[in-house]
């Protein structure tokens, strides 16, 4: 199904809990408790981030995400995960009060590391994030893991360990549930309504 | 490069998640299967006392577990009087810490101490914080599942605080048709584990929590533990002799549950939670409220707020200020550092001890795979 795709670690499929669907979610209360969580504070102050500062570029945020998504492709993570990691980055940068705490762009490959690092540990099957030796691995070594572990809890701490984040794709199913789609292969969709 | 990282470590890292030589270690108080806890003080002009709790299950090589960030986010939702304060954290090359307020007493050290005389008032008092603390913990739709006396710690000022979420959870509670909750079972120390759970039961709720604060209460009237299993066996057979036989006929829910066919239940018990308690307990709205809350069918046993309404908690005598009873005491007490000179049998005890050490090492990270 579109969420459970299992997957590496050797994680015997029967050994991981996931819950059973329940319709219960897909109630207009569930709908609206999401977009009061879903904090847009954040998305204003990562433009202010972007405008306020030059040395870390639009550009290079998404140079950065890229390779997220490219480690999260690889490793067949949960489509969770590169989302939760990329909230955590946009959280980060965005929450620099003073320039000394400015993210220089030498710094920004392994912020990236880390918030992956933390994302899979929260959305991983089995509670097994990725292990923090593949990250730096993907970083060509240019990282140290002890700098990473480092890196993690001070996301934990700028983020006030408040890593539950709503991401576009909570929103997915609520949606979908909602569109006047009744065939398999949605024939009668109306996209003009 | 190398400067500038070491410039940003210090100016960020350093900052917020305090380094842990912020803090001078002055003894160890406390052991658990998952976390060992010091007493500390913090150097400057500070000096204020904190409890610093080392994470065994922290692994310098991946950070901190999925556990470790739920008990912190945990503890940040719990603010209430009864609930233990998180302080921070901090961390040094190997170690993680939690750190929290000082408490100068745990319950389980204040019962093993014969010296310690708990009048009805204050068991009262000390009853009904706990069931406090526990209301607060439910209300926000979270089971603590580990209540036992070594977690109930009390300040000198007589305040008690509910601690260690090392185990806690969210919970939701499905309704009848809809599919059930696959919680991690075992949870809670053997002693007080709830006979829904020692069935096997993987869709508990809070209930789990009541049964250990009825344990509690019967072990701050009987001064020792009431149900001391050394197998999850030999636990339903005590509590069987205790509460009656588990039969459909008092817990209607008990044939659904996974165990029920495989565990041996001991059959021709009578309910004896009043005859055997009553000598203890000597006030019969106490022996009422015990029977509520050492129910076998979960639905049936009370909950953390009925509780708090009952009887004996607004009747002669009112529960009492603990400050009395601490101020005869000077020292702190552990139930860890105590001395053990009182007459309990300490070889039983003990070996419980080396069990969880034992239970240390086969459950290697066995918080991670509690869900």
């Amino acid at each position: 199904s579109l969420y459970y795709s299992l997957h590496v670690w050797n994680v015997p499929m029967e050994k991981i809990n996931t819950a059973c669907p329940d319709p219960t979610f897909l109630a207009d209360r569930c709908l609206e408790n999401l977009l009061r969580a879903e904090n847009n504070a954040d998305q204003d102050k990562i433009f202010k981030f972007f405008n306020e500062q030059s040395d870390i570029t639009p550009k290079m945020r998404k140079i950065v995400a890229e390779w997220m998504m490219e480690v999260c492709e690889e490793n067949n993570c949960q489509e969770e995960v590169f989302l939760l990691a990329l909230n955590y980055m946009d959280r980060f940068l965005a929450s620099t009060e003073s320039t000394l705490e400015h993210v220089q762009k030498s710094h920004l490959q392994i912020l990236a590391a880390a918030c992956l690092l933390l994302a899979s540990k929260l959305r991983e099957p089995g509670c097994l994030g990725l292990p923090a030796d593949l990250l730096v691995f993907y970083t060509d070594n240019s990282i140290t893991r002890t700098d990473l572990i480092h890196w993690e809890l001070i996301v934990l701490s700028r983020l006030k360990w408040d890593i539950s984040s709503i991401t576009p794709l909570d929103f997915l199913e609520l949606l979908l549930s909602r569109l006047p789609i009744t065939h398999r292969n949605c024939t009668d969709i109306n996209l003009d309504k | 490069m190398a400067s500038g990282r070491g410039k940003y470590l210090e100016t960020c890292f350093f900052s917020q998640s305090t380094e842990a030589s912020k803090y001078i270690t002055l003894e160890k108080i406390g052991q658990g299967n998952f976390s060992e806890v010091f007493k500390a003080r913090e150097k400057g002009i500070n000096q204020k006392i904190v409890a610093m709790k080392r994470m065994l299950t922290y692994n310098e090589k991946d950070g901190p577990p999925i556990s470790v960030l739920r008990e912190v986010r945990l503890l940040q939702h719990l603010k209430h009087e009864n609930i233990v304060s998180l302080i921070g954290t901090c961390c040094s090359s190997s170690s993680f810490y939690l750190v929290f307020e000082f408490c100068e007493y745990d319950l389980e050290g204040l019962l093993k101490n014969t010296k310690v005389n708990l009048r009805l008032g204050e068991l009262k008092n000390v009853l009904q914080q706990l069931l406090k603390g526990l209301y607060h913990v439910h209300s926000k739709k979270i089971s603590h599942r580990d209540v036992n006396p070594a977690n109930v710690l009390i300040t000198k000022n007589g305040i008690l605080k509910l601690a260690d979420f090392g185990s806690a959870r969210a919970f939701c509670l499905p309704e009848p048709t809809e599919p059930q909750n696959r919680y991690t079972n075992p949870v809670v120390t053997l002693w007080y584990r709830s006979p829904e759970l020692l069935l096997g039961d993987r869709n508990y709720g809070p209930s789990v929590d009541m049964w250990g604060a009825g344990c509690i209460m019967a072990e701050m009237c009987t001064r020792s533990p009431i149900l001391r299993g050394n197998t999850e066996q030999e636990q339903i057979k005590l509590i069987s002799q205790l509460c009656g036989s588990f039969t459909p006929d008092v817990w209607p829910g008990i044939v659904k549950l996974k165990l029920y066919n495989e565990m041996e239940l001991p059959m021709g018990h009578n309910r004896k939670v009043k005859d055997r308690l009553k000598g203890f307990v000597r006030n019969a709205y106490g022996c009422e409220l015990l029977d509520k809350l050492l129910q076998l069918d979960p639905n049936a046993r009370i909950d953390a707020d009925s509780a708090l309404k009952h009887d004996f908690f607004w009747t002669h005598p009112m529960p009492s200020d603990l400050s009395d009873m601490i101020s005869r005491h000077r020292s702190s007490m552990f139930y860890y550092s105590a001395p053990r000179t009182n007459q309990m049998k300490r070889p039983y005890q003990e070996q419980i001890g080396n069990n969880q050490i034992q239970n240390k090492r086969q459950y290697k990270g066995y918080e991670d795979r509690i869900y």
